[in-house]
């Protein structure tokens, strides 16, 4: 594969003056100019310098010609068609026009090699190797690649449906960065606190969270009421037992996941809880949980035994530090985030 | 009132975390008998989750009303024995697992307490 000729995008007026003139509808016209569109650019890597224009003016008029033609079948075969199966539901092809134009937008957002090498692999069926050898990489080298343009198409896929830019700058990186499942990029992003902050994301991201949800080392839990308390001291046992943990610290594990989701639920009111597996230089078990309430004003006094505590007896978040390996708290006008550590006792 | 100081829900008991109007009338020590013996008779059958909370709530109510891990431990074990009574004896194995997976739950806000008065010193 070559370099894409540099003028493709700039081919859409012209491929839209084409197909507006022929086409019945505008609706159809638009359907008509993106099948023009992918296919020029899956074409373009194979196409001679200077002669993208043509190829696209010809394309336009035979993808126009396909579509009078399918037209007219249809016409001719209509009495054939009748179909005992259950009828589509009212909207349902609205609903399959509005997801092909919001793949054909996404495309459009992602950078020309990125590009290239997608549909080369995606709708060309070229494999990794070849694509390394053209490329002058590695097969892993552009897996990578491919996996990296494929977050990033979810993300603007899921922008085109929605309709509207991002409200924030951070909101794209956030979205990226959780399509990607990456565990270091979504700390780094700090995905987690950001979907409590911003609406848009939170309506939005729903489908890149259920893909994130598949892993098996990890398990996210929305904390609202003591059944969740429940759900996330369960889920913490079950992940710690793999890793062949002794009974007593399950239940330490437990006990530090009460104290926290407690805390939030009753300064907070809700949050969420992440569990998950550590599989790096050392093994263990990790929770960080996360509220968007009124922060904690001094989290050193927080942290220190019989503070203004109502009970007296310092525990809470003094008892959290007491039972885990690496406990560190963030808090501010945001929320407050608490990620602790259990390390394994073999390392 | 900082952070820090928020028990959970203790189930059974009011949300200040001393025994609900029922058990009101009750000593704490003998409130905390009964209770006990509905969570422990709870948990036998299914094993859940649920159970286990409650049995972590028990134990850290015990602690903010002051009783000891001498009676806590003395409650477990009248209370194991009335089940082991009536116990089929291919049970016990199980039964005994059971018992020793729950009173963990128990003890587990005293054993943080502790921890945090070491870590104190």
């Amino acid at each position: 594969m070559r370099p894409a000729d540099p003028d493709v995008t700039s081919l859409l007026p012209m491929v839209q003056r084409i197909v507006g003139a022929r086409a019945a509808d505008p609706t159809t016209a638009e359907d008509l100019v993106q099948e023009t569109m992918v296919r020029v650019l899956a074409a373009a890597d194979r196409i001679e310098p200077g002669m993208l224009e043509p190829y696209a003016i010809t394309t336009a008029k035979n993808v126009v010609v396909t579509e009078w033609r399918d037209q007219d079948r249809q016409r001719r075969n209509l009495p054939r068609a009748l179909d005992p199966s259950v009828p589509d539901e009212p909207g349902e092809d609205l609903v399959s026009r509005e997801e092909q134009t919001a793949v054909a937008q996404a495309l459009m957002q992602l950078p020309e090699e990125e590009q290239q090498t997608l549909l080369a692999h995606e709708v060309s069926g070229q494999d990794t190797r070849s694509l390394a050898e053209e490329l002058g990489s590695s097969a892993g080298t552009v897996a990578g690649r491919l996996s990296r343009t494929r977050a990033r198409m979810r993300v603007e896929y899921l922008l085109a449906l929605e309709g509207a830019d991002p409200p924030t700058d951070r909101c794209r990186p956030v979205l990226l960065a959780l399509s990607g499942g990456n565990t270091r990029r979504r700390r780094e992003a700090d995905v987690d606190r950001h979907l409590l902050e911003c609406g848009f994301c939170e309506r939005v991201s729903p489908p890149l969270q259920q893909r994130a949800a598949l892993r098996d080392d990890e398990v996210r839990i929305a904390v609202r009421t003591e059944d969740d308390v429940i759900a996330a001291r369960h889920a913490t046992r079950e992940l710690a037992g793999r890793l062949g943990l002794p009974r007593t610290d399950l239940t330490v594990l437990a006990t530090a996941m009460t104290e926290v989701t407690g805390n939030m639920l009753r300064f907070a009111g809700s949050g969420e809880v992440r569990v998950e597996l550590v599989d790096g230089a050392r093994r263990g078990v990790r929770i960080v949980a996360r509220d968007a309430g009124p922060g904690i004003p001094d989290v050193e006094q927080a942290l220190t035994t019989g503070v203004s505590s109502a009970d007296a007896l310092g525990l809470g978040l003094p008892g959290i530090r007491s039972l885990m390996d690496d406990v560190t708290v963030e808090s501010g006008a945001g929320g407050t985030t608490v990620t602790m550590t259990k390390w394994c006792p073999d390392g | 009132m900082s952070r820090e100081d928020g028990p959970p829900p203790v189930p059974g008991r009011a949300d200040d975390g001393r025994p609900a109007s029922r058990a009101a009338s009750l000593p704490p020590l003998q409130a905390l008998e009964r209770d006990y013996r509905a969570a422990f008779l709870r948990y036998l059958p299914q094993r859940r989750e649920e159970a286990l909370h409650t049995g972590y709530a028990l134990g850290r109510s015990a602690v903010t009303e002051g009783l000891s891990i001498l009676q806590l431990a003395q409650v477990h074990h009248d209370v194991f024995l009335e089940v082991l009574c009536d116990c089929p004896r291919d049970e016990l194995p199980d039964v005994a697992r059971a018992a020793s997976e729950f009173f963990l739950e128990v003890l587990a806000a005293h054993d943080m307490a502790q921890r945090v008065f070491l870590d104190d010193r």
